[in-house]
């Protein structure tokens, strides 16, 4: 019980940190707020496990946050504190559970499993990102990225794979973008995805989120961390390529659809609407993001080892 | 160069500042509220000093055989009965003497409770005295008998 409580305070204090630390640095640049939304969800399950074994031991008498006199105070509440505070949680499992283990179990990699075929104007693509990416210095982390067109009419792109991550695009978008040059900078979004960390981490980060499950502060900084994940992509791309008009351009043409419609069950049309509404949404912010690009002021970097250090020092006082 | 090594300084202090103000504030939001009340249950502390604080002076041997290591491995106490174990380990890391101030014991001592009544496990010993203040202090030694009798004669108080 105190492990889970401590997993609770541990992810609100992060939440707090990292909420003030976004008003109190600004603008602060999406790779920035991405790397901290990882730091936020990797670091209370470390920092417990770390207390708990007693490998970094903090006597109580100096704890920051004494959880055991949180969680006396919250069981004298009674039902009144109990039966809110447990639905809550509850809520936020279901959430996990369904949103995400399950589509992910039950997936089971769709994409892998589409027909996927050499093309020569993706090859094209890639190689000349590759050029502007060896220019910025970036292009060792993408110089092994292979790309495939993908044999499906839904407007796909995606960075694919864990250990040989491959690009994907598919014949549905392909025919939905305008240009070479807005090709070039979908392919430059998805190999920047690599270049951020790539699918590995992702996963890794997503293992570290799942112990927190049950934590709504979790939940809201792992849907940050989605959002932060391609704004830092598009950040990237934009400074691959230099053209953050075609990339805006590209992102309405992808989601400018409600693409198939032959699926009719209540189920499924509800579950599609759901999507294509916060695929609106995130749309809107990026493209937003990428206009504005030219003229706002140069986001400001933080050392991560700082924002480890930090964060860690002041868990490890939550106990 | 010399702006973006700026505004990462910039980026830095801000970022300790209110790293800064928030301990400030957990901290005084949490004595605040509670005060310096005592914490429920065993816990383990640091050293014989932050146990003093909690239970007041612990019974410490005098002297120890050369295979043991002091300080104690691990130190329990328990500020609500008042209760304190101490956990002295061999050179190699293996517990060897246990001793404490009251029947009761920390989830992490179960196994022993048994001992402070005479049933041991194989190799331990265990015996008992009264303390100066009165109170019973409780010798667990694996060992011989004649360490187990100067461990005893030799705790302090």
């Amino acid at each position: 019980m105190i492990v889970f409580s401590t997993l609770l305070f541990q992810g609100l204090v992060a939440a707090l940190w990292l909420a003030g630390l976004r008003f109190t640095i600004r603008p602060m640049a999406p790779l920035t707020w991405m790397l901290l939304l990882l730091v936020v969800i990797v670091l209370p399950p470390i920092c417990v496990f770390l207390s708990f074994v007693g490998i970094l031991p903090v006597p109580e008498t100096w704890a920051l946050l004494r959880i055991s006199l949180w969680q006396d105070a919250a069981y004298s509440l009674g039902w009144f504190f109990a039966i809110p505070f447990g639905v809550l949680l509850l809520g936020t499992t279901g959430i996990f559970v369904a949103q995400e283990l399950l589509p992910t179990l039950l997936s089971s990699d769709r994409l892998a499993r589409k027909l996927r075929e050499v093309d020569a104007r993706l090859d094209e693509s890639l190689a000349r990102i590759n050029v502007l990416a060896e220019g910025k210095g970036v292009g060792k982390r993408i110089a092994h990225l292979k790309i495939y067109r993908l044999n499906s009419q839904q407007p796909l792109a995606a960075l694919h794979g864990l250990m040989r991550p491959v690009v994907l695009v598919s014949d549905g978008l392909l025919r939905r973008l305008k240009n070479d040059a807005e090709l070039d900078a979908v392919v430059a979004h998805e190999a920047a995805h690599l270049i951020a960390g790539g699918n590995r981490t992702f996963v890794l980060v997503w293992i570290f989120r799942s112990v927190q499950a049950f934590n709504p502060l979790t939940l809201v900084a792992w849907r940050s961390l989605i959002l932060a994940r391609e704004l830092a992509a598009d950040q990237l791309a934009v400074e691959i390529t230099g053209q953050p008009l075609d990339l805006a351009s590209a992102l309405l043409q992808r989601y400018g659809s409600n693409g198939d419609k032959s699926d009719f069950s209540f189920i499924a049309r509800t579950r599609r609407e759901i999507t294509r509404r916060a695929q609106v949404s995130t749309t809107r912010l990026r493209v937003g993001e990428l206009l504005g690009q030219g003229h706002r002021a140069l986001p400001v970097p933080v050392s991560l080892l700082l924002a480890v250090l930090l964060l860690g020092g002041i868990l490890l006082w939550v106990r | 160069m010399g702006q973006i090594v700026f505004r990462r300084l910039r980026a830095g202090l801000a970022a300790l500042l209110w790293t800064m103000a928030l301990v400030g504030g957990l901290y005084a939001l949490d004595r605040s509220l509670w005060g310096e009340r005592p914490i429920a249950g065993w816990q383990l502390v640091s050293s014989l000093d932050d146990a003093a604080k909690h239970v007041g002076p612990i019974h410490a041997p005098a002297l120890l055989p050369q295979r043991f290591a002091w300080p104690p491995k691990q130190i329990w106490v328990n500020a609500e009965t008042q209760g304190w174990w101490l956990e002295v380990a061999a050179r190699d890391g293996v517990p060897v003497l246990l001793i404490s101030g009251q029947l009761a014991s920390p989830p992490a001592m179960k196994a022993m409770t048994g001992c402070l009544r005479g049933d041991c496990p194989p190799e331990w010993r265990s015996r008992s005295r009264l303390g100066q203040n009165g109170k019973r202090v409780f010798v667990l030694v694996r060992g011989t008998e004649l360490e187990l009798e100067r461990i005893l004669r030799g705790l302090g108080h």
